[in-house]
């Protein structure tokens, strides 16, 4: 379940992705659980879920979630004075609900609710104590989902609306922005033997979006087409391809196909090396806002397009109490078209299709297992080197975009001893440029930093199939400053404690 | 080192990245962030305008509210002037700031109206230089713009109206309103002590302060259409604007002698993304500013007055001005 804004104002994308978001049917009986969670600056949160399903054909699913931080930490400011976080705090909350009925073992109607709110205050500069700017945003999701399986074929057919509503204040001016989608999709889906599987499918979105900044209502029709099929070529050879084509009133996206491949280059009972490759066209339509803002909306936008290529490299390693895997990547993309806001001859600032930009980069992963008697131990490692340059402007070199940094490297180590657990964590992000010319100054770049975090954690089981889980949480370990975005302040060392309850009747 | 040449860097809105660097005039070298290297911390906000008063600078700031003094020989900061937490009285989007005796008269665009898109609320803070507390909120009825102190009176440019408001700080009363075309916006002094007046709808407009009578309108004059960029040479005799375009695309330079009485239809020099303008004082050098659209750090271009191009410096982001030390 994925909490958190998933806000309509500028990504009508990721709306309509998340409309999509399934549930599995609940198994058989009763399960669920709640949790209360007190932290450091003024947090806490608490939420449950319910998951029924008695015998019968209606089974059903429910869960609430709610979080509070004041987020009143303490800060150093420029000259070194101590000074307290204002105009940081953050609230949400939410429902989901979901009711299923059985017409017969593998058909089924599913309907879905998801209602979500979040409000909160937009965190100004350092020693910025008049700032009084907030955001408020609610979003209602509603899917009906219909699946029916027989023999070999699938199919299922989805009627969705999302409603999204966001108001900006500045004190006791603001605006509201209101888009509502409706979506319908229907998809195909068969298996060809016990190698390869077919899909196929079709989707529809209406959005209307409502604002003074659009000039009242504007609406867009959105229809796409796809097809794609994955199996097993040779025994060591596995492909996929997909297919896709979107239309947008007014005009056509680009085709988009994906290719991708993963060959077992060798394997033994301890060994695994295997390739990976993935081709994949990308695009992203503009968003109602790039076309219809007023002033600067821009109708005669096209698509953003882009090329990616990707290949990597992964080996495993398995022996009775130990498993190792690693994986390396290098990818590479080329984005035409991006669209970016500038400021124009009249007076406003308009969205263009005006940069290119290059990516090319690394990630290289690896994860240990190792579970000596009664202990257990994980190590998980990640690190990314990332080239993301815009190049359209050919008199001047590849310049690293704003606030993409060069290098990301992360992990845990996590120690388990039955019930009780231990985990240390660290995070590293490099320096980070401010604006496109690449320079590196106390206004021009934000610096790097590494931040650590130490977590316990301890579970007791009762009774019959309950337990109480009780973790403690510390972040930012060594108290590090450091900022996210140019001079907004984060927080230092802080706790959070959170008590969960689980039981299940599940058979 | 410390240059001559002081460029203010607006900073993009919402970063708080506005720096002051220098320019060396006679061999080129410029001072990033000169503000922050000689203080130890950056100014962290929108730096609108910088005045200069007895040997202080005052550069007004929004995003946070503030105005950063600091002296005009090393840069090195004397006092940040903020309400405190609570305050009764505050700044909101300070502009510009006039100073007579030991009080600062410090223009406020007020709130933004999302709806009509005009700014409202806005004021006139009193503050006392003395101890630095913000002491009055004098309500305006229309947004303002520079303000200039002649006579001991203050001459308020009203950009949302049609107005050039007298201001008299011994009652603390507008006691004239001079009708001018509507926007009024940059105010500059000529040799014959003359105000002129850039508005924003395209015009010039000529004052004589003793009387605050208009003498002289001049109407088609190519010009930016917001935060109009005006400076005069340090004889007095001719003026030099920024224009064409609009905000901040505003891409040629025009010039007037005062003697004129007609808009000039060519412009001196003309480029991308101009956003500030200065001349320096002994050799008359065009300083324009660069803003690069905000995407990168500015750049000054220097040119002679003829237009001429010199060269090419670095500057901050979104560099909107300049003074000469």
């Amino acid at each position: 379940m994925q909490y958190g804004a998933a806000s309509a104002l500028y990504g009508s994308d990721a709306v309509g992705g998340s409309i999509l978001l399934q549930e599995s049917l609940p198994k058989p009986g009763f399960g669920g659980g709640a949790f209360v969670e007190v932290g450091s600056f003024g947090h806490y949160a608490h939420g449950g879920q319910l998951q029924y399903a008695p015998q019968g054909r209606f089974s059903g699913q429910s869960k609430w979630y709610y979080a509070y931080s004041e987020n009143d930490f303490p800060y150093r400011d420029f000259q070194g004075r101590r000074q307290t976080q204002n105009q940081a705090r953050v609230k949400y909350g939410g429902w989901m609900q979901q009711l299923n009925y059985r017409f017969r073992s593998k058909t089924f109607l599913s309907l879905n609710a998801w209602f979500h709110q979040n409000d909160r205050q937009i965190q100004p500069v350092i020693n910025n104590f008049q700032a009084n700017e907030s955001l408020f945003d609610q979003s209602l999701r509603v899917v009906a989902d219909f699946q029916t399986q027989f023999r070999l074929h699938h199919f299922s057919a989805k009627l969705g609306y999302v409603g999204d509503r966001q108001t900006y204040l500045d004190g006791a001016s603001g605006s509201t922005f209101r888009t509502r989608k409706y979506v319908g999709l229907m998809e195909y889906e068969r298996q060809w033997g016990t190698r390869w599987q077919f899909r196929a499918g079709a989707d529809v979105y209406h959005t209307q979006g409502q604002s003074p900044n659009l000039g009242g209502a504007v609406h867009e029709n959105r229809y796409a087409g796809f097809a794609s099929g994955r199996g097993q070529l040779r025994p060591f050879w596995n492909m996929s391809l997909s297919l896709r084509q979107t239309w947008v009133d007014g005009f056509t996206a680009p085709f988009a196909p994906s290719w991708g491949n993963a060959w077992k280059i060798w394997q033994s009972p301890k060994h695994q090396w295997q390739i990976k490759t993935l081709a994949a066209r990308s695009f992203r339509i503009p968003t109602l806002n790039d076309r219809y803002w007023q002033p600067g909306g821009n109708l005669a936008l096209r698509p953003e397009q882009g090329w990616n290529l990707e290949g990597g490299l992964q080996y495993r390693f398995q022996k009775t109490d130990w498993h190792i895997e690693t994986e390396l990547t290098h990818y590479r993309l080329w984005v035409e078209d991006w669209i970016f806001w500038r400021p124009t001859e009249n007076g406003y600032w308009s969205p263009e299709n005006l940069r290119s930009v290059r990516g090319q980069g690394f990630e290289l992963s690896g994860n240990g297992h190792w579970s000596p008697g009664p202990w257990l131990v994980r190590l998980q490692l990640q690190m990314a080197y990332t080239r993301s340059e815009e190049v359209s402007e050919a008199h001047l070199p590849p310049r690293q975009l704003p606030y993409v940094p060069r290098w990301r490297a992360g992990g845990f180590l996590h120690l388990q001893r039955k019930q009780a657990w231990l985990r240390l964590q660290s995070q590293y992000t490099s320096l980070r440029y401010e604006t496109l010319d690449n320079r590196v100054g106390p206004a021009s770049s934000v610096p790097a930093f590494q931040l650590w975090g130490l977590a316990a954690g301890y579970s007791r089981a009762f009774r019959e199939k309950q337990a109480l889980h009780l973790s403690l949480q510390v972040e930012n370990l060594l108290n590090t400053a450091y900022q996210n975005y140019i001079f907004r302040a984060m927080p230092g060392r802080s706790f959070q404690l959170r008590l969960q309850y689980t039981f299940s009747s599940h058979p | 080192m410390l240059g001559d040449v002081v460029v203010v860097n607006e900073g993009n809105f919402q970063s708080a990245d506005g720096t002051l660097s220098t320019i060396n005039s006679q061999t080129g070298a410029v001072s990033l962030e000169a503000f922050a290297s000689t203080n130890g911390f950056p100014v962290a906000a929108t730096i609108q305008n910088v005045i200069e008063h007895n040997g202080l600078y005052y550069a007004v700031c929004n995003a946070p509210d503030k105005i950063e003094v600091f002296r005009k020989d090393n840069f090195a900061s004397v006092a940040t002037i903020r309400p405190g937490f609570g305050a009764p009285v505050v700044f909101n989007s300070p502009f510009s700031l006039a100073i007579i005796g030991n009080t600062a008269y410090v223009s406020n665009w007020g709130t933004l109206n999302f709806t009509t898109f005009i700014w409202e609320n806005s004021t006139l803070v009193k503050v006392n230089l003395l101890t630095n507390a913000l002491e009055e909120a004098i309500t305006l009825d229309a947004q303002p713009q520079h303000l200039l102190v002649i006579d001991g009176k203050i001459y308020m440019a009203l950009v949302g109206s049609d107005e050039i408001a007298v201001f008299d700080p011994a009652t603390d009363q507008i006691t004239e309103r001079i009708e001018v075309p509507a926007g009024p916006d940059r105010m500059v002094l000529d040799r014959n002590d003359r105000l002129w007046v850039i508005c924003n709808s395209g015009a010039l407009v000529r004052i004589n302060p003793a009387t605050n009578a208009v003498e002289a309108t001049i109407s088609n004059i190519p010009n930016a259409g917001f935060n109009e960029k005006m400076v005069i040479d340090d004889e007095g005799d001719t003026l030099y604007w920024l224009s064409s375009a609009g905000f901040p695309t505003t891409n040629a330079v025009y010039s007037l002698d005062i003697t004129q009485t007609t808009a000039p239809t060519t412009p001196i020099i003309s480029g991308q993304n101009w956003y500030g303008i200065g001349i320096s004082p002994d050799t008359d050098l065009l300083y324009v500013a660069d803003s690069k659209a905000f995407q990168s750090n500015g750049e000054v271009l220097r040119y002679q007055a003829n237009g001429q191009p010199i060269d090419t410096l670095a500057a901050g982001r979104g560099p909107n001005g300049f003074l000469f030390r």
